[in-house]
């Protein structure tokens, strides 16, 4: 990254200290630092969802085939949620500032850390989640219910093969006859 | 009819009994073993209860939210895991009894005055319905429009500790209630070109996603792991001894019933509430509170149970739902084309005689399995996550095809799920999300209902906010709001601090 010129013109302001590029470090590493709080991140989405709203709602209002007075259009609460979505974010940011700021001043303290997430199992049980969904409209609800079980129950640690084998075959015969039989609930 | 007969014609009928029995047990399990909630439940009922009758649907519905709120206690007493959100605080007392061999005591305890708290909350809701209605009948639309707004300021601040996130919560929750067909004109709004949104987002697929599949990954994706439970053992406890706290319990149960009534706030705020409250008032514990004062099980118990009732109030007269398994039970009506509100009580006296005898029949069951059930439970409770989770997700799909019979409702489960679990990651709370979402359309009609009957009026500001009852709700909602800035809540926190130094200086 280039150092600004304007913060390279002040280097000869205060002679024999190497300020500038501690200054721009110190720029950084705070807008580092505002960046990843998570307050702040939130924020920049929430305001970036509430312009895409506001922007969207105004649009939608202006092309609209039937024009309509605003009180009436089905685009002013939308525009109203979008005031403020914005609204919030600035809140939300100054939280966040306030985090950031009240961290400094606690330095050396330990921040608590986030539980932590197995990414791979999760992105494992949504993507197989949708390979269900999509099996359900070709194979049917029991077919389809007994592979998605025992994938999961697998996928979930469990090893006894009779385990897996008796919970995804026992329990999609047990669901079929307790909702379609039973209660007359349509299954997919 | 009278209220007193209309109720108790309930109790003679074998049916809606046993369908009260049925949510019970159902909601004896579903409460206490953790990672399947009450919310959650309800979701998947509204669902299959869809083509039942509107009583059927009350009976099992009621008797899965009121054994369900405190069957949470159990797994809370037995392996320091609340089953429920509301029963967070009943860990505090609870484990450390179990923990001392006491377990059978602490169990009994959480039995009665949950029992005393769910019947507490349950006459007054029955008492006060009337009269609030009355006072509803006088509502306007721009009253609506900021009762809608004032819960979910209320609930935005209760349920997370960050005010701007309970409100971000709650306007996505708005956002989708907005998408499909205007109410109004009639045209498709923010459904982006796809043509199944044309209808709206479908409220059961989206709560069995929030709070449903969102757990399934929640649980997963941190690996919490099965606790242990603690062993029961048979001690005696006398009823008179237990029974010594009831006057105490007297006053949680308001408190409950109080908080429970606010729109939005829910069990966890009054066990909390109550919680404190004990710790002022009872000088002398039978034990320290945190480390087994069974005082603390009865706050906590007796005022989560009494909010049900409490949340039913603003749910029937007002059509705000008090916490989110009322804004579930409010679909029902939908979904059984009721529509609760200030006339609810004249036009469906009869639906709200069944909420009120499920409620009542729920509590007696919540009784009988609680002593006797309850204490043998303990395998049931530690079924191991890795059968459980996968099972709870087959439910979800289930629930969420249920209603319409439409694949497209179980992708928007999905998309739902993964909506929840982000949202909690991030330190967000589903709560008023659901509410916005039961809420935003509710909002926008009267918003722009009371928008253009003010703009024919001589003085439209008067004209929408000049009568008493808007700005009472006015000054609440913009005092909820302002008082919860953090920036102004950090300047009375400094100041009571300064005062307080003052005083002790």
């Amino acid at each position: 990254m280039k150092v600004p010129a304007k913060t390279a013109g002040r280097k000869n302001d205060s002679p024999g200290t190497e300020t500038p590029p501690a200054r721009f470090t110190e720029e950084e590493s705070a807008l580092h630092e505002y960046l990843k709080n998570k307050s702040v991140q939130d924020s920049i989405v929430a305001l970036a969802l509430g312009i895409a709203l506001g922007v969207y709602s105004l649009y939608s209002y202006h092309s609209a085939v039937v024009q309509t007075a605003w009180i009436m259009s089905p685009y002013l609460f939308p525009l109203l949620l979008a005031t403020f979505a914005v609204a919030i974010a600035f809140s939300l940011f100054m939280e966040g500032r306030y985090q950031v700021v009240s961290a400094r001043e606690k330095e050396g303290e330990a921040e608590v850390p986030a539980a932590k997430m197995d990414i791979k199992k999760l992105l494992c049980v949504i993507g197989l989640g949708i390979a269900y969904v999509v099996l359900i409209n070709y194979i049917t609800f029991v077919p389809a219910t007994v592979l998605y079980l025992a994938a999961m129950i697998w996928l979930l640690g469990e090893r006894r093969i009779w385990m897996i084998a008796a919970i995804s075959v026992g329990m999609p015969i047990l669901l079929y006859v307790l909702f379609a039989v039973l209660l007359n609930v349509r299954l997919p | 009819m009278s209220t007193l007969q209309g109720v108790l014609s309930y109790f003679v009928d074998p049916r809606f009994i046993l369908l009260c029995f049925a949510g019970a047990v159902a909601g004896l399990f579903v409460g206490s073993i953790p990672g399947l909630s009450v919310s959650m439940a309800t979701a998947l009922l509204v669902s299959i209860t869809y083509t039942w009758s509107t009583n059927d649907a009350l009976a099992t519905v009621m008797g899965v939210y009121v054994v369900g709120v405190f069957s949470g206690a159990l797994s809370a007493i037995l392996i320091n895991i609340p089953g429920a959100p509301s029963s967070v605080v009943t860990t505090l007392d609870g484990y450390p009894l179990a923990k001392r061999g006491e377990s059978f005591k602490a169990l009994k305890y959480a039995t009665i005055y949950s029992f005393i708290g769910s019947v507490f909350g349950l006459v007054v809701m029955g008492l006060l319905a009337q009269p609030i209605t009355k006072i509803a009948l006088k509502f306007q639309p721009m009253d609506y429009f900021l009762l809608a707004l004032f819960g979910l300021a209320t609930v935005g601040s209760l349920t997370t500790k960050s005010f701007s996130k309970g409100l971000i919560s709650a306007l996505i929750g708005i956002f989708l209630a907005l998408i499909g067909l205007d109410s109004v004109v009639g045209t498709p709004r923010l459904t982006f070109g796809i043509q199944n949104l044309k209808a709206g987002v479908a409220v059961v697929p989206a709560l069995v996603g929030l709070f449903g599949f969102a757990e399934v990954l929640t649980v997963i994706s941190t690996g919490a792991s099965d606790g242990e439970v603690s062993k029961i053992g048979k001690e005696v406890v006398k009823l008179g001894t237990i029974l010594k706290e009831f006057w105490h319990s007297m006053y949680y149960c308001v408190i409950g019933t109080l908080v429970g009534a606010l729109p939005g706030a829910g069990g966890p705020v009054a066990a909390f509430l109550s919680y404190s409250e004990a710790k002022r008032i009872v000088k002398k514990p039978s034990r320290p509170f945190g480390e087994g004062a069974v005082e603390g099980i009865v706050a906590s118990e007796s005022a989560n149970n009494a909010c049900i009732g409490g949340a039913l109030i603003p749910m029937l007269t007002l059509a705000i739902p008090g916490d989110a398994v009322t804004a579930i039970i409010l679909s029902v009506f939908y979904i059984h084309g009721l529509q609760p509100g200030p006339t609810f009580l004249k036009t469906n006296a009869d639906s709200f005689y069944a909420i009120l005898a499920g409620g009542l029949i729920s509590c007696v069951f919540l009784l009988v399995l609680g002593l006797l059930v309850a204490p043998r439970i303990s395998k049931i409770i530690s079924v191991p996550k890795k059968l459980l989770l996968p099972v709870v997700a087959v439910l979800c799909v289930i629930g969420a095809y249920a209603c319409n019979n439409r694949i497209f409702d179980v992708c928007m489960m999905l998309f739902f799920g993964v909506l929840g679990f982000l949202l909690r990651r991030r330190g967000y709370s589903v709560a008023p999300v659901t509410l916005g979402l039961v809420l935003g359309g509710m909002m926008d009609s009267n918003f722009r209902r009371a928008i253009s009957l003010a703009s024919t009026a001589a003085n439209p500001v008067v004209a929408m906010f000049g009568r008493p009852i808007t700005m009472i709700l006015l000054v609440l909602t913009i005092l909820t709001i302002v008082t919860n800035i953090p920036a102004v809540k950090r300047y009375r926190a400094g100041r009571k601090a300064a005062r307080m130094a003052k005083r002790a200086g």
